[in-house]
């Protein structure tokens, strides 16, 4: 039985991590970061195992890998005149290389260590208060940097080269989205686990598209969708007894499929068929 | 055709009577070798209006993305409005508008039209601004001459290729530039529209905006355009000055 304060906790931290979810998705989606997932989960599990070769804790490697991918992406990118998506992916073979060397090194059953299972499949148990408080200190951070920048981000989501002959200096604009939604992964991941944080991001971009034919009011539904998906997703998780971060991927298809369905029944309507 | 708010003031460059200058430019493409525009020296006078054309790959897009500063030339010196670009390139790009060619965006484009025009604007905003009801009345006011107020509220992306070709126009018009880049603007368009464009240039550069268009086609060359000039296999090859 879970204790009560726990469930206030996650209740809690359900507003703030759909809401994180939802604007990363929009931000992924536009800036084609569609990788960025990939390459950050998989930097976390490199910082996990190699603190299990160390024999140390594993979270503030996971953190510190995870935010060093999310900050070398964008220079690395510029400096060899490549997509971000593509210097993602090389950063996330190197990542996933190295996770698999230091698991490799790693005397007895690493894969198993509680730690990395909770890094791979996420954990309830992850929400504690301070878990909750940098949640919301995030949130309030990429609200209020998108609010304070909100026409030169519009603009760079639009076309980055357009916004650039406009005269936007668009690379420390998309660095900073780029170490925000890192972040964001990297906080999820605790919750959601490695495999899954991504597929929730761009499922939530999808299901963003099929409602909203207009930026701005994706960027308003997607943190709302964000908050249902988690709410619905540790609802089940909490009933049903069954792995968390699994339960908020399968919410997140669910929701994806009524969306799905409700703009099918919209367009019969529109052509009369109903 | 309604009257133009457009142009404005000739500013010019401190001890310089060009706006834009460009001295034996070369520009190599990343990873390529062969330049795609080699040893260029061009310059324009404030107020002039230039055609620049040529056959595909003869440079005419790398020249405007160079003056622009989206390209760096390996080579050679350019000032654009009394400024050394690509290192002072932010300062000036605020008085630059460029069209650039064949700019199609896919039908789940979540941008309407109004904000895609609205967007140029951003670049003029501080940190916190929105956009102001002065904003909004000169995006309808762009959007009015070039006869597409009722695309305002669509989906850029599920307009036509010549709908969107003037909402691009609409774009570089609202941030009444001094410069005005234009690649291929009549791509798209049909003869009637091409016509309308070419009289809404003339009448532009008549009000002192500096123009420099690029155009395969010169069938309709506006009535304003001083030079043309012809560029083949990355170099000028010709000039011919009208008037």
């Amino acid at each position: 039985m879970i204790p009560l304060d726990l469930l206030v906790l996650i209740g809690l931290a359900t507003i703030p991590s759909g809401m994180l979810c939802g604007l990363s998705s929009v931000f992924i989606y536009r800036l084609r970061l569609t990788t960025l997932g990939f390459s950050v989960a998989h930097g976390a599990l490199a910082g996990a195992a190699l603190s299990l070769y160390l024999q140390l804790d594993p979270l503030p490697l996971s953190l510190l890998f995870a935010f060093l991918t999310a900050l070398v992406l964008g220079p690395i990118a510029e400096a060899l005149r490549v997509p971000i998506d593509l210097v993602s992916m090389v950063i996330f073979s190197l990542n996933t290389a190295l996770a698999l060397l230091f698991v490799y090194l790693t005397p007895g059953t690493a894969l198993t260590a509680q730690v990395v299972s909770s890094i791979l499949w996420g954990s309830i148990l992850a929400v504690t208060p301070l878990y909750l408080i940098i949640l919301i200190l995030l949130t309030v951070i990429y609200m209020l940097y998108y609010y304070t920048f909100k026409p030169k981000l519009l603009a760079i989501l639009f076309d980055r080269r357009l916004a650039e002959a406009d005269g936007i200096n668009t690379k420390y604009y998309i660095y900073t989205v780029i170490f925000l939604t890192g972040a964001t992964i990297v906080l999820l991941l605790r919750l959601v686990g490695g495999f899954l944080v991504f597929t929730l991001l761009y499922n939530l971009a999808v299901t963003v598209m099929q409602i909203a034919n207009h930026i701005r009011k994706m960027l308003i539904l997607s943190p709302l969708l964000g908050v249902i998906t988690i709410y619905l997703g540790l609802t089940i998780s909490f009933y049903l007894d069954l792995p968390v971060g699994v339960c908020i991927v399968l919410a997140s298809l669910m929701l994806l499929m009524a969306t799905l369905g409700y703009k099918k029944l919209i367009s019969k309507k529109v052509l009369g068929i109903l | 055709m309604g009257k133009l708010a457009f142009g404005g003031r000739i500013v010019r460059g401190i001890n310089d009577k060009y706006i834009v200058r460009l001295e034996n430019v070369h520009v190599v493409y990343y990873g390529e070798t062969r330049p795609a525009i080699y040893d260029i020296s061009l310059k324009v006078r404030y107020g002039e209006f230039i055609l620049i054309t040529g056959p595909n790959g003869a440079g005419k897009t790398t020249l405007l993305d160079t003056i622009i500063g989206l390209l760096k030339p390996r080579k050679g010196t350019i000032r654009v409005l009394g400024k050394n670009i690509p290192e002072q390139v932010f300062e000036v790009r605020k008085f630059i508008s460029y069209v650039p060619q064949d700019f199609i965006k896919k039908p789940n484009e979540p941008f309407l039209v109004k904000d895609v025009v609205a967007l140029a604007l951003a670049s003029f905003k501080s940190t916190l601004d929105d956009f102001t009801e002065e904003d909004w009345t000169r995006v309808y006011e762009v959007l009015r001459l070039l006869g597409i107020e009722e695309l305002a509220y669509k989906p850029i992306g599920k307009l036509s290729g010549g709908q969107q070709q003037k909402v691009m126009i609409a774009r570089a018009l609202v941030r009444r530039p001094k410069l005005l880049l234009l690649d291929e603007p009549f791509s798209n368009l049909d003869r009637e529209s091409r016509v309308f464009m070419a009289e809404l240039f003339t009448k532009l550069n008549k009000d002192g905006t500096t123009i420099i268009m690029v155009s395969h086609d010169v069938s309709v060359i506006p009535k304003a355009c001083n030079r043309i000039i012809e560029m083949k296999n990355g170099k000028i090859v010709n000039e011919v000055i009208l008037h």
